[in-house]
């Protein structure tokens, strides 16, 4: 018996098919967008602390290689 | 009846399949009762548990019985004991992400952020999973030739049996046979009991003195840098969020998958414990170099625990290397599919989503073939990689925290202030412990030699 068949004995989710989809998520994500962010306050301090974060790390990184033998 | 069956076939094929097993967990959770409670639990853990098992890595278990090997049970064991609450905070907001959005990290940093932080964070997670895996592919290869068995035939072998479980499984028996595959990470534990001479007073001492052998140098900074990298590393968010959003979990089953993560960072610690101590209790004091290869450690290992104890921890590396490889492909496909919009799961069959399948696939290619270069530098490697990943883990976190912050998108499953507290001092140490890296890497003699 397929699983389908054997849930579909035990419930009735005819009605509440629409509730049960939004409820669980089961809608093709893709299709809806995602509103962009706005960077500002905190958020934008964070963004300038990890842009100078990366760039002293890729200096160290390289420093770093340089040195192996 | 048919009206219901009808709209379940009316759906995509890879939503339809997580429809039916969402099902199943709507029924459970109509029940009442302590049994049904657990059946619920057992249903809905998964991701936590193969995230941090598979944490434990062939670079893990090769960081691990460095570290062991190199630092005995002095400092190692109560810092790992520290590593768990860490693991759990870190990991824990993924679920929360990934269960409120139904999105993947990597689609939500290139959607809320944009291409050029999407795209940073791909690269990054793309070419530190290749890393990653060639550094699995060796432990699969060294662990087998133990076995008589020849590294070509390991290396194409864990391909085909990776790439088969991918493409041809639904999500629920991959992940199944992937909770199978990781439970033999526990196969360290038993190990413990056979060490000759270990004292576990002096482990307990461990706790009360935390002795750093040889004190603070830059080798001890590379060694703890290390063991936080494979503690916590980047492709762990990516994977366990994807595996959260295609298991179809909700905001309902956060508690389960918070239960499934706590438990998951549990065994992860006492597996990586086990390691240290079987390594600290036959290898410690044989050498000082962070360059000390899986072999050495094997010999040691027979010598004073004999052959079968050797295999054991052989076994546990071909497991270790095995289950990650599994993971990290997967995150790697799971990334590609949402940074790209493509269809992104793994119950999609694989000729309708052979562009999610493939970059997963390409990555163990290119793993595998270069694993079968003579003579990789296994030791130093395994601990560039976990160094490297170590370094860009704050610019991950630091998307993760953004994200938990963002009231928009999370509602009320909103980072709570212990939770940003905590993550914060996280980030703040990785960045401190970055920069006394750095520090010894431009002055290696500041700490002494």
């Amino acid at each position: 018996m397929k699983i389908e068949d054997k849930i579909s004995r035990k419930i009735n989710l005819d009605e509440d098919w629409e509730d049960f989809i939004k409820e669980e998520g089961l809608v093709d994500y893709n299709k809806i967008p995602v509103e962009r962010a706005i960077v500002k306050g905190w958020v934008q301090i964070a963004f300038w602390f990890l842009r100078i974060y990366i760039l002293i790390m890729v200096i160290m990184v390289i420093i770093g290689f340089s040195r192996i033998h | 009846m048919e009206d219901y069956k009808n709209k379940l076939n009316e759906l995509p094929v890879d939503i339809k399949l997580r429809a039916v097993d969402r099902l199943k967990i709507h029924l459970m959770r109509q029940k009442y009762g302590y049994f049904s409670r657990l059946c619920l639990l057992m249903a809905l853990i998964g991701p936590g548990i193969l995230v941090m098992l598979a944490d434990n890595d062939a670079g893990g278990v090769m960081t691990y019985a460095q570290t062991g090997s190199i630092f005995g049970i002095g400092f190692f064991i109560p810092f790992m004991i520290i590593m768990l609450p860490v693991a759990y905070i870190v990991q824990e907001m993924t679920v929360r992400l990934g269960a409120v959005t139904h999105r993947g990290h990597a689609e939500m940093i290139w959607k809320r952020y944009g291409k050029f932080w999407g795209a940073f964070s791909l690269i990054d997670l793309v070419i530190a999973n290749v890393l990653t895996l060639i550094t699995e592919f060796i432990g699969i290869t060294l662990g087998m030739e133990v076995f008589g068995v020849s590294p070509v035939f390991s290396s194409v072998t864990a391909i085909v049996v990776i790439s088969s479980i991918q493409l041809f499984l639904r999500y629920f028996s991959w992940e199944w046979i992937s909770l199978s595959i990781a439970a033999f990470n526990l196969v360290f534990i038993p190990l413990v009991f056979f060490v000759p001479h270990l004292h576990w007073g002096a482990v307990a001492r461990s706790f009360v003195s935390w002795h750093i052998p040889g004190g603070i140098n830059s080798l001890f900074i590379y060694v703890v840098l290390a063991n936080v990298g494979t503690t916590i590393a980047p492709w762990m968010l990516f994977f366990q969020q994807s595996s959260v959003v295609d298991k179809g979990l909700t905001v309902k089953d956060i508690r389960d998958g918070q239960i499934d993560t706590f438990l998951g960072s549990l065994f992860m610690v006492i597996v990586a414990i086990a390691i240290i101590l079987v390594t600290a209790g036959t290898v410690f004091g044989f050498t000082h170099t962070p360059n000390l290869d899986i072999q050495t450690i094997l010999s040691a290992i027979s010598a004073k625990m004999g052959p079968l104890a050797m295999r054991f921890f052989a076994l546990g590396l071909v497991e270790a290397g095995l289950i990650a490889a599994i993971a990290i492909s997967a995150s790697t496909s799971w990334a590609m599919g949402e940074a790209f919009g493509w269809p992104k799961s793994i119950n999609i069959p694989p000729l309708q989503g052979w562009k999610f399948y493939l970059p997963g696939i390409i990555s163990l290619l290119i793993a595998g073939g270069i694993v079968l270069i003579p003579n990789a530098p296994l030791g130093f490697l395994n601990l560039t990689v976990q160094v490297v990943a170590t370094i860009f883990m704050p610019a991950a976190m630091m998307f993760l925290l953004l994200l938990l912050n963002d009231k928009e998108i999370m509602g009320d499953h909103i980072n709570k202030p212990w939770q940003n507290i905590s993550a914060f001092a996280i980030v703040g140490f990785l960045i401190i412990m970055n920069g006394i890296y750095g520090i010894t890497v431009v002055f290696p003699h500041i700490f002494g030699k």
